[in-house]
């Protein structure tokens, strides 16, 4: 049995098993490119069919492997696959790392990214972006197991840029709406900032520690490694970590971009925003937990934003009116508590955390079309009578403040605006004044100059109804 | 010189005489021979200018660049005639104030300070001048990464720059200054994307997308950081694949939109796509040497990012939708996608070219330096 064991946990094995789960997925997607690029239309059968087949079985490799690794006296695998340069002493490995906590992140890419493949194949049917979509889930899938299996941050960083262009143009699938396409640039401008902040870890990362391995750098068991780094380049280096996961798992006060999020198709919403992308800054944050460990300002910080995370989602999500956007901000608000747990050093529980609440976001999100037959039929199988929204922690406070609460979470307490106000619209005005000597702007490709085609005036806001606690108990 | 570095700018040539062919041929005035001879002259010419060993032939060529011009396009570039004048006074004040006969005597010879100052300040004004976006309306005459321009700033200002105290400092805060001018410029022609045609919309992005990765290169060049520099030279050639993959995307109606996108991955150096490669590099060898100008590298890099996808977002909205089926990419498209990820996947041949390019180019400056000193 021993023997067994060790053959099967052998390194050959598991190098293949890698490649083929980092591989196929990409593979997939390149054969459907190159229909597309031949001018061949395959039947939207064949097209879920090759993009299905090159998931699943990258999702079984990658079973395979997280097992196979848990079987190795280390339960660890690090290898590096190839070196992509080299200049001089500086150079960039293709490297894999599976642990525990890489393990349990691919099991979970690996049950979710088939069935959402399954689903999506009758969900889109007919839809004009049908190979697109398959396209797109299977670089999100590629970037997805990069970024959990690369051995260092610069493999993570590259699963980590894939994962979020796949997001941003999954959010502009229909783009034949100018709505959904602006949405799909805030979500990738917030990506954007987040990738930096990502890029800004890794280049310091070097810097410092002269090699960017999570095995060699900040692995597990490496205490005297870690120790090198002292506290304050671990400071340095945790708060860009920290603010990369704060754009990618939307953390406070950038939560209100996965509302925008949402103009998504239904799968791809619950890929990402339930399952995988709003997960990848917590896996970050897992990842560098032994940084974070020595950097107590980091500590505090994360802890702080994942508590201000929590208040605020929980409190938007529960004035939220579309099932969609209400899952997003409750992802969110759980994303934030993982944070809590991260930084108060329970990593164990937010890995187990992780796991339970992807799952049952993507349960939630694939089912929330029918959302209302189901809870008619919840409530039809439970006798009837009024629907009971349930017991809620605010409900302990005055009914005057709660009023105050709900009616601030209804405009997500003006995060979005003060991020407007502080951040893009000083940025917009300098970009202004700065294109003032460029009067020519306004001309067209041919010289001549242009009326304006659509003047820009601001719409007047919608009016809202904005339902109170004490209405809301009133319709009860 | 047929060293590293020419081979470098050979494919920046290629790529420069195939958007000249391209622009002809798409214009449907010319025939298929005529637009072809257009771009292997430009080809030719490019490829003499990187190969060449004295600032006479340098001036010849460059002369001559400026002759076939008028001859293609009926007229004259004002800012292509300055960029090339500038170079042009720099190499005839080099060669007959300084006495420098070839390139390769640089090292040795005897310049005044003043000379140098003034060889220098000519070099970089028309690096400068080909960094900012031109007329709107000339965005089709305008080159794709100003080669002229910066084989004269990595033959002769970096050699002669090395001497100067200000120029590993100066030119890279310029750089990233002129790199920040052209990225919110670009976020102001997103933000009032209503204000223009979509043609217009087009060309605006592609100067001002030049003009940020034209300011990239410089600032890694002038760095003197060796990674950076490596690094600057890949952006050379990954801009020059990016701008043409916008370029060929963009222009095409109905809009193929799904190469747009992915032109724009190029752009903003997404992993696998060589510019990352270059983005790293650059990135690492500004941090070794100045972190603050690192920070603004990659500051910059988020704003151009955000800033472009603005702008395409608005391009694909203006397009509205349309009933006409997406069009098959075209070869051009195909080609710049295809090498780039070609040298994103597999870099060492790219990497190893460049480092020695940027070795030829720091081998004459340490040169210069001892022999100056």
């Amino acid at each position: 049995m021993e023997a067994l064991v060790f053959a099967l946990s052998s390194a050959p094995l598991l190098h293949v098993l890698t490649l083929l789960t980092l591989l196929l997925p990409a593979s997939g997607s390149l054969v459907l490119i190159l229909l597309h690029v031949s001018g061949i239309r395959p039947p939207e059968r064949w097209v879920a069919v090759v993009s299905g087949t090159t998931v699943s079985a990258a999702a079984v490799a990658g079973l395979l492997l997280a097992l196979l690794t848990m079987l190795r006296p280390t339960r660890e695998f690090d290898e590096v696959l190839w070196t992509m340069y080299r200049i001089d002493g500086y150079h960039l490995d293709v490297s894999i790392f599976v642990d525990p906590l890489s393990a349990m992140l691919t099991a979970l890419g690996a049950a979710v990214i088939p069935v959402l493949c399954r689903y999506s194949g009758r969900y889109l049917h007919n839809e004009p972006g049908y190979l697109r979509f398959f396209v797109l889930v299977g670089v999100a899938a590629t970037g997805f197991f990069w970024f959990v299996l690369g051995g260092s941050v610069d493999m993570a960083f590259f699963g980590w840029e894939l994962l979020g262009l796949s997001s941003a143009l999954l959010v502009a699938f229909f783009w034949e709406r100018s709505e959904t396409v602006m949405a799909s640039g805030r979500v990738f401008a917030t990506y954007r900032v987040a990738d930096i902040a990502l890029l800004g870890g890794v280049v310091l990362l070097h810097h410092y520690a002269g090699n960017s391995s999570w095995a060699t750098v900040l692995g597990v068991g490496e205490l005297e490694h870690k120790l090198q780094l002292g506290a304050y380049p671990a400071t340095i280096l945790g708060l860009a970590f920290l603010m990369a996961a704060i754009g990618k798992s939307a953390q406070f006060p950038v939560t209100g971009y996965v509302l925008r999020a949402m103009e998504g198709p239904t799968p791809s919403s619950a890929l990402f925003y339930g399952t995988l992308s709003i997960h990848a800054g917590v896996y970050l944050l897992l990842r560098v937990e032994p940084l974070v460990a020595h950097a107590p300002i980091v500590r505090v910080a994360v802890v702080t934003i994942g508590l201000l995370t929590a208040f605020t989602a929980s409190l938007s999500a529960r004035v939220r009116a579309d099932a969609k956007g209400a899952l997003a901000l409750s992802a969110a608000a759980q994303t934030g508590l993982m944070l809590v747990e991260i930084g108060l050093g329970w990593t164990q529980l937010a890995q187990w955390h992780l796991l339970a609440h992807g799952l049952l976001r993507l349960a939630q999100f694939l089912r929330s079309p029918s959302w209302l037959q189901d809870a008619e039929a919840r409530r039809s199988d439970l006798g009837g009578g009024a629907y009971r929204a349930g017991f809620h922690v605010e409900q302990l406070l005055p009914v005057r403040v709660r009023e105050v609460l709900y009616a601030a979470a209804l405009s997500r307490f003006g995060l979005d605006s003060l991020i407007d106000r502080a951040f893009t619209r000083p940025l917009a005005r300098i970009a202004h004044v700065v294109s003032t000597p460029r009067p020519r702007l306004r001309e067209s490709a041919s010289g001549a100059r242009i009326a304006v085609r659509r003047p820009a005036e601001p719409r007047a806001p919608a009016a809202i109804a904005i339902p109170t606690a004490s209405a809301k108990e009133q319709q009860r | 010189m047929i060293d590293a570095f020419f081979w470098l700018v050979l494919p920046i040539a290629l790529l420069e005489g195939a958007r000249i062919a391209r622009f002809e041929f798409k214009g449907g005035e010319r025939a298929l021979s005529h637009t072809l001879a257009f771009g292997a002259l430009e080809f030719a010419l490019l490829a003499g200018c990187a190969a060449a060993a004295s600032p006479l032939a340098f001036v010849a060529l460059a002369a001559g660049r400026i002759v076939v011009g008028w001859k293609r396009e009926g007229r004259t570039f004002g800012p292509g005639l300055l960029k090339s004048t500038l170079v042009a006074a720099a190499m005839l004040v080099l060669m007959l104030v300084g006495g420098v006969d070839s390139f390769v005597d640089l090292a040795g010879a005897d310049l005044g300070a003043a000379v140098r100052l003034a060889v220098v300040l000519l070099i970089c004004a028309a690096c400068l001048v080909a960094i900012m976006p031109v007329q709107v309306a000339d965005e089709q005459r305008e080159t794709l990464v100003a080669p002229l321009a910066f084989i004269a700033f990595a033959r002769v200002a970096i050699p002669l720059g090395r001497e100067e105290p200000w120029f590993a400092l100066l030119v890279p805060i310029v750089a990233a200054t002129t790199s920040l001018v052209c990225a919110l410029w670009l976020l102001s022609a997103g933000r009032r994307a209503n204000h223009f045609e979509p043609a217009a919309l087009v060309s605006e992005l592609i100067l001002c997308e030049r003009g940020v990765v034209l300011s990239f290169v410089l600032l890694g060049l002038a760095s003197g950081e060796r990674l950076a520099g490596v690094g600057a030279l890949l952006e050379w050639g990954a801009g020059a694949l990016a701008l043409l993959a916008l370029e060929a995307s963009l222009r095409r109606r109905p809009l193929p939109k799904p190469m747009a996108f992915f032109a724009l991955a190029m752009t903003v150096s997404l992993p696998g796509t060589v510019g990352f490669i270059a983005e790293d590099l650059l990135a690492h060898g500004l941090l070794e040497l100045r972190p603050w100008l690192a920070a603004a590298f990659v500051g910059v890099s988020a704003i151009n990012a955000a800033a472009l996808y603005l702008a395409l977002a608005h391009i694909i909205a203006d397009c509205g939708e349309s009933t006409e089926a997406e069009p098959r990419p075209s070869f051009m498209m195909l080609t710049a996608a295809g090498l780039s990820l070609l040298f994103g996947l597999v870099p060492q041949p790219f990497v190893t070219t460049a480092t020695a390019a940027e070795g030829v180019l720091t081998q004459a400056a340490h040169l210069a330096a001892r022999l100056g000193t």
